[in-house]
């Protein structure tokens, strides 16, 4: 067995009185893929920005050691000259620049301050084809497709000559002919002694890929296994600690009439103008029904939703309410409509940092509980509390700020937002992204109450057995295209994601 | 009774907005060393002066409030000052109808343009009312070629320099009172109105204000429309006060009424602010400029504790958000 270079012993670490990370103790030997596996909030991002130097020594407790010597890194610059590279699971990098500045950024091969680009760019073509990523180096990165920034990003992490490499979620974005390049590229470097730490949900993957599995949970340890000694099951079940059927809790509901249809439609590409994101796509949804719309990202799953909603253009489709034909020309149209929709990303565009959680709560509803325009505070406290109560929100007070909450409260005061409209249909893009698993299951119990009552919900989620778990029925875009549709009981995960990989019906 | 007493409470402990009494404290100590500093006149002079900034300053914390920002504020305040001079002088207007006129048509000329390039071209704030600064700049300078309106209507000279209870101790000058009008009216407009709300959740997050169906846009134009009617209005107040329609009064007007608002505690990163604080701001401004007149700190040097305020009041707001988070 090879030494063991690198470890992270007894690592806690508090937001406030939230544990993050509770005596959380890591080893990696030299020339290891060791990953680290466990539910969104598990703590394995948390643990990372500790490895990385994000949170600054101090910040936590417990030690890091490297080839048994303790490390204090003070940022991520300390760690990456320490010899770890780090390539994150959101990349930050400068779309506008070219792939060989992105690559070398901040590091530009120069001699005394004036840069050599022949060198730049012979350079970054070393990395780029050892990454597989046949474009060339003077390119813009926003010209590239998502996938393709991330093989960037793993060639901008290789050009630092890195003796240990994290990736956080590598292949989210990237198709499985280039995965198996990364894969690749991740056992060459096993073999001249580099050891990576693997961090995924994807467990087919880890499997295939590491020699050992971390699992945490809660932001606790649960065990580490030799890959030979574990299996899908075990993992998973490892990792929610509880079987998975009991997680979600479906109920038969009867399905009523068709509430909300959509034909034909279309959304142009944001990058670009010669492209369809979405592409004649059209679907309906019943009363009391839960619709999942499955796609990989880049499928235009997110960009239908929106869409329909009017948060973004649209360049041609007819909406249905009720059989009838309804012009839905801006949010404020949809809401009118009877339509929610719970947005991807709730920091971005699901609330307002400022507000408390009675503001946020009411932001879509503030203009009906006023009385002649005049703010009647009272009434919507009222109406908030209400919600608090019935989706069993957990704070302090309703003027709370909203940033005081944790991530499912938040998520929780966001969907009553929506709520409070008395929408019909209701569409949620991503309702358990970054959430803990507790509050996940109650956000379930809440879909599954609002079907009930009749409200048609159409969800997406990147989590393939959330969707087969909760949804009565599954569309399936791929490149902007419907590739199948399946009833519930038609299709498991592995059927669904071939269909969203393979764009086949 | 309970509920006034918690407001009070409120409003005296860590509240934002009360940081600039401490600062307004001492230089009130400071500028005491000459004792025409307190004396009624100079209190009931820089109140007056207060009000020229405040009633701008009302428009500034809902732009401020929402997000956005208006350079524009002194040219604009000049300009009103002259095209009203000129609708009495020239084109016969009662004094009514030309201060009406006179705001409204200004008002709703520059704040339109702004919030057009602003919202609907999409240019920077800052860019959209630089330019319109100029451009308000211009017009008013060239056609007067420099010269004021002068001179002015008797009766309207009264507004600016009249007071109520005139040389007892209560005396009120009528612009302090038109300004605690207005100050009462847009406190409670922007904590108790639909559209005051709109305008918070605007600049907390603008986007998921347009997903929750607040019309962002013409929330967003309708906020350049009421910052430039009140700095014209406040224009037309100061050329009363004046008795002449100077086309060059006003400059360093923006940083005055944006400084006022700042140090009031409104956040520069949108979404919350009160009026209150920015009243607290232009009395501080107002105060600083008279007492270090009275201390005899030459006018030249006085831009910079202008400068340096500025940039301490906008330090105070960047370090209190780094603490919130």
């Amino acid at each position: 067995m090879n030494d063991t270079v690198l470890e992270m012993n007894g690592i806690s670490k508090r937001f406030g009185g939230v544990a993050a990370l509770s005596d959380v103790s890591i080893d990696l030997r030299e020339g290891e893929i060791l990953a680290i596996v466990g539910e969104n909030g598990a703590g394995k991002s948390t643990l990372m920005k500790v490895l990385s130097g994000s949170y600054p020594a101090g910040s936590y407790t417990g030690t890091i050691r490297i080839d048994g010597a303790e490390q204090r890194f003070a940022s991520p610059a300390d760690s990456e000259k320490a010899g770890i590279a780090m390539i994150y699971q959101e990349i930050s990098m400068h779309l506008d620049a070219s792939i060989a500045e992105n690559i070398f950024l901040g590091n530009l091969p120069n001699a005394s301050g004036v840069i050599n680009w022949k060198t730049v760019y012979e350079k970054a073509r070393q990395y780029t084809d050892m990454v597989g990523l046949n474009v060339p180096v003077r390119q813009t990165l926003r010209k590239l497709s998502a996938s393709q920034q991330q093989l960037v990003a793993i060639a901008r992490a290789l050009s630092r000559n890195p003796r240990f490499l994290v990736l956080d979620e590598p292949t989210s974005t990237l198709t499985e002919s280039e995965a198996d390049v990364l894969f690749n590229i991740l056992f060459r470097l096993k073999e001249r002694g580099i050891s990576s730490i693997y961090i995924s949900h994807k467990l087919k993957e880890v499997l295939y890929l590491a020699d050992r599995i971390t699992i945490l949970r809660d932001g606790r340890k649960i065990s580490t296994r030799q890959i030979a000694e574990t299996s899908i099951d075990l993992t998973v079940e490892e990792m929610v600690n509880r079987k998975i059927d009991e997680m979600y809790p479906k109920r038969a509901v009867p399905i009523g009439e068709e509430v909300f249809r959509v034909e034909n439609l279309e959304v142009v590409h944001p990058l670009t103008n010669s492209k369809l994101i979405v592409d004649g796509v059209g679907f309906s949804v019943r009363s009391g029904e839960i619709l999942g719309l499955v796609g990989l990202v880049g499928s235009g799953r997110s960009e239908t939703v929106n869409a329909i909603f009017g948060a973004i253009r649209r360049k041609s489709g007819e909406l249905f309410l009720d059989g009838r034909p309804v012009r839905i020309r801006n949010p404020r149209d949809a809401i009118r409509s009877g339509l929610a929709l719970l947005t991807e990303d709730r920091k971005k565009d699901g609330f307002v940092a400022a507000f408390n959680v009675t503001l946020n709560a009411t932001l879509a509803r503030f203009r009906q509980l006023a009385r002649h325009s005049v703010i009647d505070r009272r009434r919507e406290e009222s109406a908030a509390s209400e919600y608090v109560d019935k989706i069993n929100i957990k704070l302090r007070d309703l003027r709370d700020n909203i940033l005081q909450l944790s991530g499912g409260n938040q998520q929780k005061v966001v969907l009553s937002k929506w709520l409070m409209t008395r929408p019909r249909v209701l569409f949620l893009d991503e309702p358990t992204r970054g959430i803990d698993v507790g509050a996940k299951a109650q956000i379930y119990e809440l879909i599954c109450d609002l079907a009930q009552e009749g409200i048609a919900v159409v969800m997406i989620s990147s989590e393939l057995p959330e969707l087969v778990g909760m949804c009565d029925r599954f569309v399936v875009l791929s490149e902007g295209k419907v590739a199948a549709e399946r009833q519930r009981g038609e299709a498991d995960e592995e059927a669904l994601l071939r269909l969203a990989t393979l764009g086949m019906g | 009774m309970k509920r006034v007493g918690k407001a009070i409470v409120d409003v005296v402990l860590g509240v934002r907005e009360m940081g600039v009494l401490i600062p307004l404290a001492i230089a009130m100590v400071i500028f005491s060393s000459n004792p025409i500093f307190m004396s009624r006149d100079n209190i009931i002079n820089i109140l007056r002066n207060t009000s020229f900034v405040f009633i701008t300053a009302i428009g500034m914390t809902y732009m401020i409030v929402s997000g956005a920002f208006d350079l524009s504020v002194g040219a604009v305040y000049a300009f009103a000052g002259v095209m009203c001079g000129k609708l009495m002088m020239e084109a016969g207007f009662p004094v009514w109808l030309a201060i009406l006129a006179a705001t409204a048509l200004t008002g709703l000329a520059f704040g339109g343009v702004n919030g057009f390039f602003v919202h609907k071209v999409g240019l920077p704030p800052m860019l959209a009312t630089l330019a319109t600064m100029n451009i308000a700049r211009g017009i008013v300078t060239g056609i007067q070629q420099g010269n004021p309106v002068y001179p002015l209507p008797e009766g309207f000279a009264a507004i600016g320099q009249g007071s109520l209870f005139k040389g007892s101790s209560f005396e009120l000058p009528f612009v302090v009172l038109i300004a605690v009008s207005l100050g009462v009216l847009s406190a409670w407009a922007l904590k108790k109105t639909v559209y005051g709300r709109a305008i918070c959740a605007i600049g907390g997050n603008i986007e998921t204000a347009r997903l929750a169906g607040i019309s962002t846009k013409s929330i967003s134009i309708s906020v350049f429309i009421l910052v430039s009617a009140l700095a014209s209005f406040s224009g037309i107040l100061i050329s009363s006060r004046l008795g002449s329609a100077q086309p060059n009064v006003g400059v360093g007007y923006e940083m005055q009424t944006i400084a006022a608002v700042v140090i009031g505690g409104t956040s520069l990163q949108g979404g919350r602010g009160t009026i209150i604080g920015t009243a607290l701001g232009a009395l501080f401004m107002t105060t600083v400029a008279n007492g270090m007149t009275l201390i005899r700190i030459s006018p030249f040097w006085q831009q910079l504790v202008l400068g340096v305020v500025l940039l301490a009041a906008c330090s105070m707001d960047y370090v209190r958000n780094q603490f919130r988070k």
